[in-house]
């Protein structure tokens, strides 16, 4: 047997070339692989394993790349990472005969989620923080950080390291990146100091003096004799095994009871300086760079799982779901087109100087948030908000958005009387309808624009941004 | 009224006088005009004799410049300590070394102190998280400490700008002095009418009264609230053991050494006192039963006739057991002897003793005025004022409040459970017997 095999879910054996390199007839093969139930392989090391999965994970269509991934232990324990990085491990008795039914349920789930990316799943994914989604999404579960010294962040999240291809902080980049959006929920797990210059978490913590600097400390606990007053270091009541008071001469006997321990004092042995509270200083394992431990960076170690709004990303991608709706419904423009239609329309007005047309600006704050509110229910409310623009609107007037809550709308031949009428009614129906669904009234912005030679739209829009985005 | 009473006095035999009025003529007088006397006659011409000699102590001082430690043990004092050490720098004696012990505050005392010693207002913090008691916490303070002098100082006190140079005098006169103990004065005395008779007792009795006892070689007492002891001293006898009353005692044992124990009159020392009479008798019940407790018991054996014998330390014990002791119990014998037997003269002798000890009084609060003149403020001389209230002060009040308390160390031992010391320290104690 090759060193490597990879078997498709029907039987239908393709092998890995042993080669270390990949070749284009291994990327093609799995290419071949898109419609199979799972890939199955077996291994002579370890890291070979590790090389197979970064393989399959690192392919760019969600049907290779989110492909519930089996391998066969042919006997040793396999490290707690390895059976992290794959989705089940059978031993190769278990191959010779059926593969257990629970497993195939399982595949068969992850593969339910896969296949609800519809048409998706055979185009490119290219983007890093898409692909932790959908990967996340098909299998419903949470990434859970695992202390390593391998990884200098001196944590890894096992679970989707195979994603990537070995820049690990692009790990932390990405999960940082999906929680700004609110795509993914945390749970807290631990807190960990990393290097405020270079993020290694390899950090040596050490007391110092707070004189001259020196690591050279020696401590002593200061022992207090009840029953003669006399108070001093440890040291002067050593006398061989047993403690002896120097100034009475009495046998040290039990804690609590004829002495104890009222504090601890510090020597440098450098500066000679005597104190209680060391400074604590930490050194980086790796720049070599020492700080006072408030000076580097205090993270929160935490679990991801998608949020619902991270689900919504997961089948619809990373722009937003009422967008995407919007879209259809009303053939949201992207931004730079709008812009040309914009200018189209300057020169028109311009030109004629008998016409008027209004630009109505709608910012519904916090529209990104109502998925975490609404959960599933959301797209039905973005439908009947769809569905209120719908009416609003005529078929000559054009919208386009400046992000997840700021709708432009270009309402031709329309005074900005008239277009306050619309205004008017947009708000309105906007905040009842959200009004009835989150039992709180939104907050809406809405401006009217006359259109004419003089209005700049970046210009404008940016000043609209600053002045109502303040952050 | 007064003028039966005056017909009472003029009609006295001298044999009547003393019967009805011996406590005052055997005891109360020959104190005043001993003390007085011996002021006048004695301490003051030999004080300015030594004027040359008190000029080449201090110019010895100076050429030396020992580092002075100023310990301050205590529980709960922070908010004191910032203005003390501000105080310290203004020293006409400069090379001086603040060490703190905080035993085991429970308020803002270890964040204010950990600031002073980060910021070198106070050289040494040592802050204990249990309570050890006050010897522990001054042992610690001078386990710490480096200076070749020690001074013992109460956090609330405020010493006058050459206390400190004044107080170190005595050691470079005299090579057997191994502490001397400051003058406490009364820093609130116009507060109330309790801090004013006590402005007027601390005069007599600390002021005069060590001044003498000093010159007679039988001082007792070094006061905590500001005394300084020689190092070497204090490390022979491994610091305090455990009180009420170390201050007495460390007195005891460096008198035991065969060493010298002096009052520094001119060394000013202010502190704050009680505010009302009630507080003040909590305060003198500490301290009256601690009395007993060292010298009645603990230090017996300075009236044995042992090899450490020596006849000051005899007659310092006895002077002090027979003037608090004795006395304090004679005074009740008065009052029943006087009811009994003189019942329908009552008032004549009350009015009498009462005009005899406002004399008195008046006599040796104008000699504490003579003798601190150099250090007193406006405000302590008028306390003359007030010289009346002291009959009532000392012949009534501080009375009751000792006898209560002898009474209660001598059934009771009540100062063993004392709450100047942790539980822990006084269950060991009380067990050993000390
Ligand atoms: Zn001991
Ligand atoms: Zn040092
Ligand atoms: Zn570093």
């Amino acid at each position: 047997m090759s060193e490597g095999l990879l078997i498709t879910g029907d039987q239908n054996p393709l092998h890995l070339p042993a080669k270390k390199s990949t070749d284009d007839t291994l990327w093609r093969s799995l290419d071949v692989g898109a419609d199979a139930d799972y890939f199955l392989f077996e291994v002579s090391s370890e890291s070979e394993a590790y090389r197979v999965i970064g393989l399959v994970r690192q392919k760019l269509l969600p049907a290779i790349y989110l492909k519930p991934l089996i391998l066969i232990n042919s006997g040793g324990d396999l490290s707690k990472s390895l059976q992290d990085q794959v989705d089940f491990v059978i031993s190769s008795q278990q191959l010779e005969q059926q593969l257990p039914a629970k497993l195939l349920d399982e595949v068969e789930s992850i593969n339910r989620r896969i296949d609800a990316l519809q048409e998706q799943r055979l185009k490119a994914d290219t983007n890093m923080a898409l692909r932790v989604v959908r990967y996340l999404y098909s299998r419903d579960r949470e990434v859970e950080p695992v202390a390593s010294i391998q990884n200098r962040g001196g944590y890894t999240f096992t679970g989707i390291e195979s994603l990537f291809d070995g820049h690990d902080q692009s790990i932390w980049q990405t999960l940082d990146f999906l929680n700004s959006q609110h795509l993914v929920q945390t749970r807290f797990v631990t807190r960990t100091h990393q290097c405020a210059s270079c993020g290694c978490a390899f950090l040596n913590f050490k007391e110092t003096c707070p004189q001259c600097e020196s690591e050279e400390l020696d401590a002593d606990d200061l022992i207090h004799h009840f029953r003669c007053g006399y108070t001093a270091e440890l040291s002067d009541f050593r006398q061989e095994e047993r403690l002896v008071c120097p100034k009475c001469d009495q046998t040290l006997r039990h804690i609590g009871v004829d002495y104890d321990k009222p504090s601890m004092m510090y020597h440098c042995r450098s500066c000679d300086h005597r104190f209680q509270e060391p400074e604590i200083a930490t050194t980086c394992f790796d720049c070599h760079r020492t700080a006072p431990p408030e000076n580097q960076i205090h993270r929160n170690i935490e679990a991801y799982k998608l949020s619902m709004l991270g689900v919504n990303a997961a089948l619809y991608g990373l722009d937003s779901l009422f967008a995407s709706i919007l879209e259809r419904r009303l053939q949201l423009l992207p931004l730079d087109v709008f812009e040309r239609f914009i200018a189209v329309e300057k020169a028109r007005i311009g030109r004629y100087k008998v016409s008027h047309s209004s630009l109505l600006l709608i910012d519904i704050k916090g529209l990104e948030q109502i998925y975490l509110t609404l959960g599933e229910r959301t797209s039905e409310v973005y439908e009947e908000l769809a569905n209120l623009f719908y009416a609003m609107l005529r078929s000559s007037d054009l919208i386009s958005s400046r992000n997840e809550s700021l709708f432009l709308m270009l309402l031709t031949e329309t005074s900005p009387d008239d277009a306050k009428i619309v205004e008017g009614r947009l708000s309105s129906g906007v905040g009842e309808l959200l009004k009835a669904s989150l039992g709180a009234s939104p907050d809406i912005i809405s401006q009217i624009v006359n259109v004419d030679t003089a209005l700049d739209l970046t210009a404008y829009l940016e000043s609209f941004l600053s002045e109502h985005h303040a952050e | 009224m007064l003028n039966d009473t005056w017909d009472f006095i003029t009609g006295l035999s001298a044999a009547q006088l003393v019967s009805y009025f011996w406590p005052f003529f055997l005891f109360d007088l020959t104190r005043y005009v001993v003390f007085d006397v011996l002021i006048l006659t004695l301490y003051l011409p030999r004080r300015k004799r030594n004027k040359q000699r008190r000029a080449e102590a201090r110019r010895l001082l100076f050429h030396e410049k020992p580092l002075v430690s100023v310990i301050v043990p205590g529980k709960n004092e922070g908010k004191h300590i910032p203005s003390l050490a501000e105080s310290l720098t203004r020293q006409t004696y400069k090379k001086l070394e603040i060490v703190i012990v905080d035993d085991g505050s429970d308020d803002d005392t270890e964040i204010i102190c950990r600031k002073l010693h980060k910021d070198g207002k106070i050289d040494q913090y040592v802050r204990n998280e249990v309570r050890g008691g006050k010897a522990s916490a001054a042992n610690t303070a001078l386990y710490y400490s480096t200076g070749k002098y020690v001074i013992h100082l109460d956090a609330d006190s405020e010493l006058r700008y050459d206390s400190i140079e004044t107080i170190l005098l005595p050691f470079y006169m005299d090579a057997n002095i191994a502490a001397v103990g400051g003058d406490i004065r009364v820093a609130n005395l116009n507060q109330t009418m309790a801090t004013r008779t006590q402005a007027i007792e601390y005069f007599k009795g600390i002021s005069t009264g060590r001044t003498v006892s000093s010159m007679l070689g039988i001082l007792r007492i070094i006061a905590g609230a500001y005394g300084a002891f020689r190092r070497d001293t204090l490390d022979r006898l491994g610091g305090w053991d455990v009180g009420p009353g170390l201050d007495g005692d460390i007195t005891m044992k460096i008198r035991k050494l065969g060493l010298k124990v002096v009052h520094e009159p001119h060394a000013v020392c202010y502190t704050n006192v009680p505010t009302s009479f009630r507080k003040l008798a909590r305060q003198r019940f500490r301290w009256d039963r601690s009395m007993v407790r060292f010298r009645a018991r603990k230090h017996v054996d300075v009236l044995m006739p042992t090899s450490n014998f020596r006849l000051s330390n005899f007659i310092a014990t006895v002077e002090n057991l027979f003037y608090n002791l004795f006395l304090n119990f004679k005074w009740w014998f008065y009052v029943a002897q006087v009811i009994f037997f003189y019942g329908a003269l009552l008032q004549h002798i009350i009015v009498v003793n009462y005009v005899l000890y406002t004399l008195a009084n008046l006599a040796e609060f104008l000699v504490a005025m003579v003798l601190l003149r150099k250090t007193l403020r406006k405000q302590d001389l008028l306390l003359i004022l007030y010289l009346p209230l002291m009959p009532l002060y000392t012949g009534l009040y501080l009375r009751i409040v000792r006898t209560y308390a002898y009474i209660m160390e001598f059934i009771h031992k009540a100062s063993y459970a004392d709450r100047w010391n942790p539980w822990k320290v006084s269950r060991v104690v009380k067990k050993d017997r000390l």
